[in-house]
């Protein structure tokens, strides 16, 4: 197996307030691994650690083999994001820019693709997530959902190692949630290797292969979700898992 | 009114008032490549730059125009810098606007929502690309309003430059109506040509902004 996250002891802090403490976690090639837990756990800083949108202050952080320093230049951080995609929970399109054209911009100015191939590539990506009508739309057209969808689409554009999910469904009408979970669930059937911050229980417990549960900034209990689900060991995560399962 | 008394100078005004529009349209494009240079600098990590920009923004807000055209045309030749007034003047109105156009752009880049600027640095942009192709375009609507409002201000400012006989409308009127006596005529056909003139900035504003309004729903 080879290991394309790995934490070693990363901690973060907000001034005093540790908001990592010693994590230690790896993501194997093809694991969809679901993070869970009550909010202001960490969740959200875990993933955005991975891609350095926020610096760890100590510890080792491996991606995909290459150890991230975290004063790391520009350029470093670049190569290193370009192999980690990520869909944020409000989608965060360009709204100035149609739908291709959210797509096309990675591949175009980070990879360098030409035009054409970048196009072939967006378009193949939109049909995949059941967009290719709606290519020349702008990001304001679209619903929530579909939105989404595109978020998805621009990320896989970069070809990713990995994929981080920062609670993509929770800003989503109830009604269009199911639409981006399918995408999510086929991006798992072929192998994707993922990292999914999620309330959806139901999600974590069918598509993740692993469950992360995550309190106060420490990584409380790792397992199957079969396990996790039915028989949490540690009293937070048993007492979560009674509270989410009503 | 004496309309045909206007008819008669009709032509040397319209001609000052080419003057003046030449005038402003270079001080326009000048003040906004220093203001565009300056907002770089002032958001850049460099605390000198920083400072640098403060304190000239400070400087030229704080200061009347008039006095600031004269500093460059009567104070400047003292250090051996001399220049015709007509460069005097458009020296004048640009760093003028540029010192307001600082903070009218710095304002719309910093109003970019955050997100925006993660979603290009966690596809691996560089901090270049995500300014250029994401903050900047996201920032030309909200300053457009500011930005022409500004610019119409700079258009009206020129008429500042009259005191150093740079030979654009504001002066021309004056030296027309010192001869001829007829101030409101004058003065008159005067304003109207700059209300046309603003007109247009106003009218290019509005069909800038709906053309720039890409179904924002955010």
């Amino acid at each position: 197996m080879t290991a394309i996250i790995e934490f070693d002891q990363v901690s973060k802090y907000y001034g005093d307030v540790p908001v990592l403490k010693n994590i230690n976690l790896r993501v194997d090639e093809g694991d969809v691994v679901g993070v869970i837990g009550p909010s202001g756990a960490g969740k959200s800083t875990l993933l955005r650690v991975v891609n350095q949108l926020e610096q760890h202050q100590s510890g080792t952080l491996r991606i995909a083999g290459e150890t991230v320093e975290a004063k790391a230049g520009s350029r470093e951080l670049a190569l290193l994001r370009a192999k980690v995609g990520m869909v944020f929970q409000n989608f965060n399109l360009w709204p100035h820019l149609s739908v291709l054209d959210n797509i096309m911009t990675g591949p175009r100015c980070v990879l360098g693709l030409p035009r054409q191939e970048a196009e072939t590539r967006a378009l193949a990506l939109l049909e995949r997530v059941g967009l290719k009508a709606f290519s020349d739309k702008y990001p304001g057209q679209l619903s929530g959902g579909q939105q989404q969808r595109v978020a998805i689409a621009r990320a896989l554009a970069m070809k990713p190692r990995v994929m981080l999910f920062d609670e993509a469904t929770s800003a989503l009408d109830p009604a269009l949630v199911g639409e981006v979970l399918e995408v999510m669930t086929q991006l798992a059937l072929e192998r994707m290797t993922m990292l999914v911050v999620t309330h959806e229980m139901r999600f974590a417990r069918q598509v993740a292969n692993r469950i992360v549960f995550m309190a106060g900034g420490e990584i409380l209990e790792e397992g199957p979700p079969v396990t996790f689900f039915s028989a949490p060991q540690h009293p937070i995560a048993r007492k979560f898992v009674s509270k989410v399962h009503g | 009114m004496d309309f045909p008394l206007i008819w008669n100078y009709l032509p040397y005004l319209l001609h000052a008032a080419l003057v003046t529009i030449g005038i402003s349209f270079v001080s326009l494009v000048m003040g906004s490549l220093i203001g565009l240079a300056f907002t770089f600098m002032r958001i850049s990590r460099s605390r000198p730059l920083q400072i640098f920009v403060w304190v000239y923004v400070w400087l030229i807000r704080g200061t009347p125009m008039l006095l600031q055209i004269f500093a460059i045309y009567y104070w400047l030749p003292t250090y051996g810098i001399m220049l015709p007034a007509i460069v005097a003047g458009v020296v004048a109105l640009s760093l003028n606007s540029a010192g307001y156009y600082v903070d009218i752009f710095r304002a719309a880049i910093t109003a970019v929502p955050t997100g925006q600027i993660e979603a290009g640095q966690a596809i691996g942009m560089r901090p270049w690309q995500v300014m250029f192709r994401i903050v900047i375009p996201l920032s030309v609507r909200p300053a457009l309003p500011p930005y022409i409002g500004q610019s119409i201000n700079l258009v009206k400012n020129s008429s500042l430059v009259s005191v150093i006989s740079v030979q654009e409308l504001m002066f021309t009127s004056q030296s027309i109506y010192s001869s001829t006596y007829r101030v409101a005529e004058i003065l008159g056909t005067a304003g109207l040509i700059y209300l046309a003139i603003n007109t247009v900035l106003q009218v290019l504003q509005t069909w800038m902004e709906k053309r720039l309004s890409y179904y924002t729903v955010r």
